[in-house]
């Protein structure tokens, strides 16, 4: 066993939580309070309060005020803030900004239990008001989601509930104006992770400056994007962990930093001088009088000596002891041995929003409990509030670590198979500067479009990747023009080249002509008339630079088709719909029926094209797709399942056939006539060498043409790039069974299984998505986060593993139980 | 605004294809392995101001156009050591200002922090934030238990600490004066944590009066900068101007934004032998902070 020498303190080493508490978490809490320290500082202006909020902010306090001792001044004045989030909630209810997200944040909080729970929750202090309401009221029996409709009734139970929250937001009101005291900033301290309170405080009050430093900042998707910038996480500010910054390992075990802060006392969940203004009291109290419990707050008593012991320390020193700690406080974390577990599960979480409840970090199994459906290995590993914690509880150290590193994301299942791919290899950052050999060679070929190919010049200086070389290659067309679109991109200026052909090349010598005249490891081709989106480069160089990526000559992402015409000095977008996006993988045998990927979409390593001999001259159309032979005869192609290409075709309108012509819609008749052409010469070219590639493309053809002319007496799902529209849920998902099945080889699918139908009903239907399961993808307008995050009850499933998604429950069970289909946007 | 004219290099590769280069000034500052000698050297001067000239001015004798620049590494140039060095040393002189007990170190890591400060929490404008060396000493001083009066003499040191760093680059000083001696007006813009007072006091100290320019806007006041773009529109003169010309270091902030905002631009590079130095000083310089101080200050900024 690996033993941990910190800075000293010989005396805990025989004592594992104070070696933990005191050794280890001591100088990671120490650098925290230095940041708050520092934030504090920043904000002493003589216009802000900072508001240290219970229950955390009681601890956070002592830590502070001990670490801050001897350095000069502490930061603005400083006040507990007695409250909680339910209380927030109670206290902003009545201002005309925060109404509707009290409202909003009761639903989330009770949205699968009845309205029962959430007035006797939120009454609970007062239980003689309660006594007056008829519970047994029939309109309780609805779950809390119903609460935004059910407030709106005037009804009996509503008013006693609303005058309640009316005068708590009356007492939060005078609270509130006598801490600030006419200060118009306030700093909300607590320990994490999204500011829910801040957000209540910003919408109801917003003459205030309300800003949030927390110990980390994690989003999750019910956050408020409008006060992101004023929530500030001082140590991270993260949703995943990240192995560069070990401190991101909260994010799977926060629970540790709530706990090590968290008195033993009741969360204070009503408003001073409010209806319940004497329990808020007695709460208080309760919290004021708590003292830490020798063996609950073991560490926390640790960390306060640390802190006491350090008091004065010097920055360098803070930081470096940081340094030294942080590494093993997150292998603790995210990979415990099974001894450690206790001391950094620490205690329960208790339940706040009226719920009297404490829900343990983490299970201990237990001999006699074992093997009841409830209390299974997996149910227990699944429900912990620290998934790596309860691993270590259940299985043996390898089998741990190995589920510990899958459930973090740091391997998957996939790894086993393939564990080259499963290091991580980050992205070498180059110097913009070091012009000498670009990472990536952009190759645009053009003649005489100045509108397209401004368009062009704007999607490849709109590239979040700078590391480039953008080849334009006039093919026989007015050099001026080109030159002068180039130069007012704004792109820099040492990152551009000219090749000007006097007469026209064709499109593949002009390919050729422009990747033989500049240098780069990689290549892709920019039609003048497609586009990216920003990220196209990031995200394709990155994975063909990862170790997943070596095996690959090249990658392809997923299209969006774009429907547009000219009209005039503009072009006009029609419609924008999926392109050929069951492609989840690049077969040779596929490739020999058509292309299936547009040259936008794919970037392919230098060294290939060299070995291919460059795109094929002789074919004035359809070189693409002789080249991503070629280029499978060599190496394989990987795909990105991520619609980053655009696309374009001027299908609509009248120049058609004109000048600004695809050559896919303006050339019909030469593709139709170069198809033979191009297959002919590809198996003259390649037929010896690789005679058996050519037989399974000859094969694959023929196989495909008998599947048309079975099909022809039948109406058929397309593929998902032709569904007419996303949201018919039932196309689509017919469209993707007929998807799923087109990724098996013919050879290997079952003699029974036949396409789908375009008109197959939902019953017959249903079996196969069952099958289907996990392969069964949303459609774009389906918003799976939104649909789990309003039906918790199928969150559950998807997270116990009994239902593979969101979108799946809905299609098979939501559309017929009437709950509502979450559009995204 | 006239079209600018086009400044392209050509190469015959073969009989009917030409290769068409744009970089002819940007590439010979690239490629420069000595750079003062390349900013004296007659031909080059000559190159520049034909280029910049032609830019410039209009042939129908209309009045001559807006001439703005970038100031660090465009009229003040950097020397070969790296920001964290400049830092550091700042942190030194710091140190010694304030005496007691205060390390160099510490000085330094104060600043440091204040910078992630004010970066992180100061004010925005537009989305857009930058931050301010009069809060970061601030910061500072209080970080190391001194009172707020001596964050004014940390900028102070800090200046004089930057002055000592860069030189006044006499190429464009000199075609500033021509412009503005046919009657042109002259901007600086500057992307940086100090203000616009600051920059003109360091200027002052290197040698550039402010009777040389017209206006100096530094985004520490702003907030928008010239890498978001949106600092342009509210360049006054620019607006009075029957067309800009802007110079700078940087193809971002330099180049492709001020294009978009409408503006002709000229990107004058940073030569990469220079900024090599500044890569390896770079390495030097945290290798230093590890040794001698057990700090991973790479880890640590990027936090």
């Amino acid at each position: 066993m690996k033993l941990w020498s910190p800075e000293g303190r010989n005396e805990t080493r025989g004592d594992p939580a104070a070696r933990i508490g005191y050794d280890v978490l001591g100088p990671v809490v120490q650098r925290w309070l230095l940041a708050l320290h520092q934030y504090l500082l920043y904000h002493d202006d003589g216009r802000t309060l900072a508001l240290q909020c219970a229950r955390a902010g009681l601890r956070i306090a002592e830590l502070h005020g001990t670490f801050a001792r001897g350095r000069g001044r502490k930061g603005p004045e400083a006040r507990m803030f007695w409250i909680s989030r339910v209380a927030v909630a109670k206290g902003v209810f009545a201002r005309p900004g925060g109404r509707e997200p009290s409202i909003g944040l009761l639903t989330r909080e009770y949205s699968s239990q009845p309205l029962r729970d959430l007035v006797t929750g939120l009454m609970r202090n007062r239980p003689d008001l309660l006594k007056r309401i008829d519970l047994a009221d029939r309109s309780l029996d609805a779950h809390g989601h119903n609460l935004p409709g059910w407030l709106t009734v005037d009804g009996p139970v509503q008013r006693r509930l609303i005058a309640f929250l009316e005068e708590s937001s009356a007492a939060f009101d005078a609270e509130l104006a006598s801490l600030l005291a006419g200060r118009d900033r306030a700093l909300l301290i607590d320990s994490g992770w999204q500011g829910t309170a801040q957000s209540l405080l910003a919408s109801a009050y917003p003459g205030t400056d309300w800003r949030g430093l927390y110990f980390g900042r994690i989003l999750t998707p019910a956050h408020d994007p409008a006060i992101v910038g004023d929530c500030i996480g001082l140590m991270f500010e993260a949703e995943t962990w990240d192995p560069l910054r070990p401190e991101t390992a909260f994010v799977r075990h926060r629970h540790l930093v709530e706990s090590l802060l968290e008195p033993a006392a009741p969360s204070v969940e009503d408003v001073r001088g409010g209806p319940a203004g004497q329990a808020a009291e007695r709460m208080i109290a309760t919290c004021q009088a708590a003292r830490p419990d020798p063996v609950a707050d073991a560490l926390y008593l640790q960390v306060r000596r640390y802190v006491a012991d350090h008091a004065g320390q010097p920055i360098a020193e803070i930081l470096a002891a940081h340094a030294r700690a942080m590494p093993e406080l997150a292998r603790m974390i995210l990979r415990p041995r099974p001894d450690e577990v206790p001391h950094l599960a620490a205690k329960p979480r208790s339940a706040d929003f009226g719920k009297a409840l404490d829900v343990p970090v983490v299970t201990p199994p237990s001999p006699d409990r074992t093997g009841t459906r409830a209390d299974t290995r997996e149910a227990r590993i699944v429900r912990a509030l620290w998934t790596e914690g309860q691993i270590a509880l259940e299985l043996p150290p390898a089998a741990a670590r190995e589920m510990q590193d899958r459930v973090r994301g740091a391997s998957a299942t996939a790894d086993y198979f393939d564990p080259a791919a499963s290091r991580t290899a980050p992205l070498a950052a180059r110097p913009l500067a070091d012009t000498a050999r670009p990472r990536v060679a952009v190759v645009t070929r053009t003649k005489n479009r100045p509108l397209l190919l401004a368009r062009a010049a704007r999607s490849v200086a709109g590239q979040d990747f700078g590391d480039l070389v953008w080849t334009v290659v006039n093919d026989g067309g007015d050099a001026d023009e080109v030159a002068r679109i180039m130069a007012g991109t704004g792109m820099d200026p040492r990152r551009m080249r000219l090749v000007s052909l006097d007469e026209s090349q064709g499109m593949e010598a002009a390919s050729n002509a422009g990747i033989g005249a500049c240098d780069s490891d990689l290549v892709v081709i920019h039609d003048d008339d497609d586009s990216w989106l920003p990220g196209f480069l990031t995200r394709t160089v990155s994975f063909l630079d990862s170790a997943a990526g070596t095996r690959y000559g090249g990658v392809a992402t997923h299209s969006l088709y774009i429907s547009e015409e000219i009209r005039g000095d503009a072009v006009i977008e029609h419609g924008t719909r999926p392109y050929n996006d069951w492609v989840r993988n690049v077969q040779l045998a596929e490739m020999a029926c058509g292309n299936f990927f547009p040259p936008i979409a794919f970037v392919f390593r230098r060294a290939v094209w060299d070995r291919v001999g460059g795109f094929n001259e002789a074919l004035p159309v359809l070189g693409d797709w002789f080249f991503n032979m070629e280029v499978l005869l060599e190496d394989d192609i990987a795909v990105l399942p991520e619609p980053l290409a655009r696309y374009h075709h001027r299908d609509r309108g009248d120049d058609m056939a004109g000048v600004y012509a695809n050559s896919v819609i303006g050339g019909v008749s030469k593709h139709e006539e170069f198809a033979a052409v191009a297959r002919n010469a590809f198996l003259r070219r390649h037929g010896e060498r690789a005679g058996v590639a050519a037989s399974f493309a000859l094969g694959y053809a023929v196989s495909d043409l008998r599947g048309r002319i079975d099909r022809t007496s039948a109406p058929q799902a397309a593929p998902p790039a032709a569904a007419k529209r996303a949201t018919d849920d039932r196309l689509w998902c017919a469209a993707e069974l007929n998807g799923a099945l087109a990724g098996i080889p013919w050879w290997r699918r079952p003699l029974a299984f036949a396409p789908v139908a375009a008109d197959c009903g939902w019953t017959e239907l249903a079996p196969l998505l069952r099958k289907a399961g996990r392969a069964l993808r949303p459609p774009p307008d389906f918003d799976e986060a939104g649909y789990l995050r309003v039906n918790p009850d199928v969150a559950d499933a998807v997270r116990s593993g009994a239902m593979a998604s969101g979108y799946l429950h809905y299609v098979l069970h939501g559309r017929g139980e009437g709950r509502p289909r979450r559009a995204t946007g | 605004m006239p079209t600018p004219p086009l400044a392209v290099d050509e190469t015959l590769l073969a009989p009917g294809r030409r290769l068409i280069r744009f970089d002819g000034i940007a590439a010979t500052l690239t490629d420069a392995p000595d750079r003062e000698a390349l900013l004296r050297d007659r031909a080059f001067r000559r190159r520049l101001f034909t280029a910049l000239d032609a830019r410039l001015t209009r042939r129908d004798g209309g009045p001559a156009g807006l001439l703005s620049l970038d100031v660090f590494d465009t009229l003040l140039l950097r020397d070969g050591s790296s920001e964290l060095r400049r830092f550091v040393e700042v942190g030194e002189a710091m140190a010694t200002h304030a005496g007691r007990a205060i390390t160099a170190i510490d000085a330094f890591l104060a600043r440091h922090l204040g910078t992630k400060a004010s970066y992180r929490a100061g004010p925005r404008v537009d989305g857009c934030g930058e931050g301010s060396l009069t809060e970061i000493h601030l910061t500072a001083a209080r970080l190391l238990g001194m009172p707020d009066a001596m964050a004014d003499d940390f900028v102070g040191i800090e200046l004089v600490n930057e002055a000592a760093r860069v030189s006044v680059n006499r190429l464009l000083l000199s075609y500033i004066d021509r412009h503005r001696a046919r009657g042109g007006k002259v901007v600086l813009v500057s992307d940086m944590y100090m203000h616009a007072g600051q920059i003109a006091a360091l200027l002052a100290r290197c040698g550039v009066p402010a009777s040389s320019y017209d206006a100096l806007y530094s985004s520490a006041d702003t907030k928008v900068s010239k890498a978001s773009g949106g600092i342009f529109a509210r360049i006054a003169e620019a607006r009075e101007a029957p067309f800009v010309v802007h110079l700078g270091d940087s193809p971002l902030g330099d180049c492709r934004r001020p294009r978009e905002a409408g503006w002709d631009a000229m990107l004058l590079p940073v030569p990469e032998t220079l900024l090599a130095e500044r890569r390896r000083d770079r390495v030097r310089c945290l290798e230093e902070l590890r040794r001698d101080h057990d700090l991973h200050f790479e880890a640590e900024a990027a936090a």
